[in-house]
């Protein structure tokens, strides 16, 4: 029943390691037991989002090339008991990890969790090709930006080619305001173009920059919109079929007390 | 004021632009997949197969850039390199 | 001209003054075939304290090596481009092995002493300092502490201003309470093993 899944990108500063972070969370508020494992060796930075840099002890390098145990490598959460990290080595370079050792402690792992999520270095180099090779399923993250959907386009054949055919796109940082106006590609063109199923869309929203500078995962702000987002992903993640945020559909001159969010079927 | 008469008379949505640029660069970059990639592969394989042992996993084949003969232009290439573990029928 | 010295963390091959690019090939030859078993796979860092050679040059002088230490890898280093004075670069080797290293020690770098560890400078988060004994930092001191890591509980460790993310005195670790923030201003303090655990001490 458990799964292992990447979390890509292709393009840098989109979000996979904030998605990482927050998805973990919101699966570990639903009592699943999670490892995130932060693949990007030599520029980790999972931990620091999370709030976990103080503890870290051992890292992924030190797992796979024995020095330490696997048991005494990994962090747990301070809020949420079923949630684990596992650092990635900041001293280290990309080539420290195989795919094939990655892919061996992907294995040995995913009988213990639920979920096993590997957040992936930006590019399409050795770090990719690790986290790929773990991974039975992905989940490509992409901004309405044609960069970041060209390179999500990329990474998605490069994914096909690994053998991760089971994608499914998140859309992150959508501003309503823009996508009604015209100058924002919404969510209709970025899923025709990519040809892959949505997972969900995350609106552009101060509290996820306000949540990364306290190192607190943004699931436990009820009152954001990126808040719901991620929970919804988690559960549709589950299994669960939950509607989609709608964000800025709204035609000229749209109805301001609409300006939020409905929730409705997009 | 010129800019709110801009939006609705003479400029296209940014949004329309994008999608378009997209799809022209998208169909360049997608000439051959890597999916495409990995059949080519497999067809290398089963082809060469026949007359010497290749170890698949070592069998490597990408799409790269080169120059044509006139120098004139810059052409796609196709890079093989195929590793042989041994020749047999070849060699006799 | 060329003088071999050997560390735990591979070769360096000091190039004076060269006469000519073949004598100096000539001489790397018949020094690393005498060594030749005993510094296969090693890393070698060649460090030229002249700027006699072009980089062409260089780049046959690193083949060669290249060609004799199978497995090895070269890289350069010219003196000039080291904050390090050379004195301090062959202290590095003498045999207390104090490292003084002077700068900043930014994410990612590890800086590893086999005696005691002096950082003229700031030890920025996400890096790892690494000594047998003792470590002292003038400035900041972020990042990963590591004093006595041959196991010397009475290693300490000392910065103008404290505030790693954890500090480990041999086979102990302590890391920073959650939520604590930065000590404010400079005030030098110590950590050291105190009936088992790392206690930090205000002077």
């Amino acid at each position: 029943m458990s799964e292992v899944i990447v979390v890509t990108s292709g393009k840098g500063g989109v979000g996979k390691t904030t998605t990482t972070a927050n998805i973990g969370a919101a699966l570990a508020c639903q009592k699943k037991r999670v490892l995130l494992i932060d693949t990007d060796i030599g520029l980790r930075n999972l931990d620091l989002i999370m709030g976990l840099e103080n503890r870290v002890v051992f890292n992924l390098v030190d797992v796979i090339e024995e020095s330490c145990g696997l048991k005494s490598a990994l962090v747990r959460d301070k809020r949420f008991d079923t949630l684990y990290l596992l650092p990635a080595a900041q001293t280290k370079d990309k080539d420290a990890v195989t795919q094939t050792q990655m892919k061996q402690l992907c294995d040995s792992v995913r009988e213990s969790y639920d979920y096993v999520i590997l957040d992936c270095p930006a590019g399409i180099e050795q770090g990719f090709k690790n986290a790929a090779a773990g991974a039975d399923k992905a989940i490509v993250v992409t901004t309405p930006e044609v960069s970041a959907v060209r390179d999500a386009d990329k990474i998605i054949g490069m994914l096909n080619a690994y053998g991760v055919t089971r994608q499914r796109l998140l859309v992150n940082r959508v501003r309503p305001d823009m996508v009604r106006r015209g100058d924002m590609i919404n969510l209709q063109d970025v899923t025709d173009i990519l040809g892959i199923d949505l997972i969900g869309v995350v609106p552009d929203d101060e509290s996820v920059i306000v949540c990364a500078n306290r190192g607190e995962p943004i699931v436990l702000r009820t009152k954001s919109l990126a808040s719901l987002a991620y929970q919804n992903i988690a559960r549709r993640i589950m299994g669960e079929e939950v509607p989609f945020l709608e964000l800025g559909r709204e035609g000229f001159f749209g109805k301001l007390k609409h300006l939020f969010v409905r929730e409705g079927v997009s | 004021m010129t800019a709110f008469f801009n939006r609705f008379f003479s400029k296209r949505q940014s949004r329309d632009i994008a999608k378009e640029r997209l799809k022209l660069v998208l169909m360049g970059d997608r000439g051959i997949s890597p999916a495409l990639l990995e059949r080519v592969k497999e067809d290398i394989l089963r082809v060469l197969s026949a007359y010497m042992e290749i170890d698949p996993a070592e069998l490597e084949i990408k799409l790269t850039e080169t120059e044509n003969e006139e120098q004139t232009a810059v052409v796609p290439a196709l890079v093989a390199s195929i590793p042989i573990r041994k020749t047999g029928q070849l060699v006799s | 001209m060329i003088t071999l010295k050997g560390s735990k963390d591979g070769i360096t091959i000091y190039i004076e003054e060269a006469a000519s690019l073949e004598a100096a090939r000539e001489e790397l030859a018949q020094k690393l075939g005498e060594a030749k078993a005993f510094f296969r796979d090693a890393k070698v860092v060649i460090r030229l304290e002249s700027d006699c050679f072009s980089a062409f040059q260089l780049y046959l002088l690193q083949m060669e090596i290249t060609n004799i230490l199978e497995g090895a890898s070269v890289s350069f280093i010219q003196s000039e481009a080291e904050s390090l004075p050379k004195e301090t670069v062959q202290e590095k080797e003498m045999a207390t092995e104090d490292v003084w290293y002077r700068g900043t020690v930014r994410s990612g770098q590890v800086v590893t002493a086999q005696g005691n560890l002096v950082i003229l400078g700031d030890a920025n988060p996400g890096c790892e300092l690494r000594a047998g004994g003792s470590i002292v930092v003038t400035g900041t001191a972020r990042g990963v502490l590591c004093a006595g890591i041959h196991g010397d509980r009475s290693a300490v460790v000392s910065a103008a201003r404290l505030a790693p993310s954890q500090i480990r005195i041999a086979d102990v670790i302590s890391r920073r309470p959650d939520g604590e923030g930065e000590p404010e201003g400079f005030r030098p303090e110590f950590a050291e093993i105190r009936e088992g655990s790392i206690c930090i001490i205000t002077k």
